[in-house]
């Protein structure tokens, strides 16, 4: 639960950076999405058995919704089918050395 | 709340990705209330980017800088010829200018807004201005220098999005000025703008002006917009076209203009 509302604000507070600040900084025409790195690398490197990537995947769907013309849960249902299709991956093929 | 199993988990994620798809019957109220709560951060935070984004490229832009001062040199000599000539109309305008009040705030009744951020990945800006202010869906948007910079599209309370000239999805009728060639100018994305439909007996050239016309109703006339800076003619096509780079530039202007009383007719 705690870990939820941290990615809440963590994404909302990112969310605004990427509409407002990152905007400036555009890469031969293209601005880095700060949000979709965030959840990727929330996804990589988290616990195969932890389900903070999904959570991540929601709330900055969510947030990337808010700051753009599209209707509510279009990005979160992406990130989400995303995400998920990764743990999968990562749970059934991913396997971690243990000395 | 305790979910132990990754099971119990997935579901409550999934839950609550169906809580989101139902807030869209509200939507307009959700987006409003964070545009609302993140006025005062994005305003700021759009500013310092400006700054930090300038320093930026003045920092990685030094081969460049070199060869862009040898060609301002030479159109600086040039440019005073020209200003002399300039400095004794200039003069009898401001006289014009202040006998008759002239001005965008005698043409058009004017709402300023300043910019406070972009949508994310979309051509779209985002103004501090919004239902609260007065402001409505196609309402014209419009810098100082009466250029054009696009339309309203989206009201919230305090906050609205605009929908600039080079949008993909941004239409209207323009005009070649001074030279009667008339086209449709239409978005490209990433800053670009084509005047399409040109007649093919007619002849733009680069450097021409391009500006807003009365046809369409969607803008006032003689908004400025761009230059042409290529034509685009095919000999399997009816028209030709040009290519325009609009002179509204996103990180030069801080603050833009509503027209308030023109509506879409």
């Amino acid at each position: 639960m705690k870990k939820a509302i941290l990615f809440f604000i963590l994404f909302y507070f990112l969310a605004v950076l990427q509409a407002s600040f990152f905007a400036h900084f555009s890469f031969w025409g293209i601005v880095p999405n700060m949000l979709i790195v965030f959840v990727v690398c929330i996804s990589v490197f988290e616990n195969p058995d932890s389900s903070s990537g999904l959570f991540a995947a929601i709330f900055a769907g969510f947030f990337l919704d808010i700051f753009s013309q599209k209707p509510l849960g279009f990005s979160a249902a992406i990130l989400y089918a995303a995400m998920f299709f990764m743990k999968t991956l990562k749970r059934t093929y991913v396997r971690i050395p243990v000395s | 709340m305790i979910l132990p199993s990754f099971k119990n988990r997935f579901i409550a994620t999934l839950f609550l990705l169906a809580f989101i798809f139902s807030l869209n019957i509200f939507q307009k109220q959700v987006k409003g209330f964070f545009y609302s709560f993140s006025r005062p951060f994005q305003s700021v935070l759009w500013q310092k980017g400006s700054l930090a984004a300038h320093f930026f490229s003045s920092l990685f832009s030094g081969n460049s800088l070199k060869e862009e001062n040898i060609k301002l040199r030479e159109e600086k000599f040039s440019l005073q010829a020209k200003m002399s000539e300039l400095e004794a109309l200039q003069k009898e305008d401001e006289q014009l200018r202040q006998a008759f009040g002239l001005g965008i705030q005698k043409d058009f009744q004017i709402t300023p807004a300043y910019i406070i951020g972009k949508g994310i990945g979309e051509d779209i800006i985002t103004i501090d201005k919004g239902k609260n202010d007065g402001l409505q869906k196609d309402m014209p948007v419009i810098t100082s220098g009466r250029v054009l910079a696009g339309k309203i599209i989206d009201v919230f309370d305090n906050a609205s999005r605009v929908m600039p000239v080079w949008n993909e999805k941004s239409s209207f009728d323009a005009a070649i000025k001074d030279k009667q060639i008339s086209g449709l100018l239409k978005g490209k994305g990433k800053f670009l703008v084509q005047l399409g439909l040109i007649d093919k007996d007619k002849n733009p050239a680069q450097g021409d002006m391009v500006v807003t016309t009365r046809l369409g109703g969607i803008f006032p006339p003689n908004l400025l917009v761009g230059t042409v800076k290529d034509i685009v003619k095919n000999d399997l096509v009816s028209f030709q076209s040009a290519e325009v780079a609009p002179l509204f530039d996103i990180n030069a202007s801080s603050i833009l203009f509503v027209i308030t009383n023109w509506q879409k007719k």
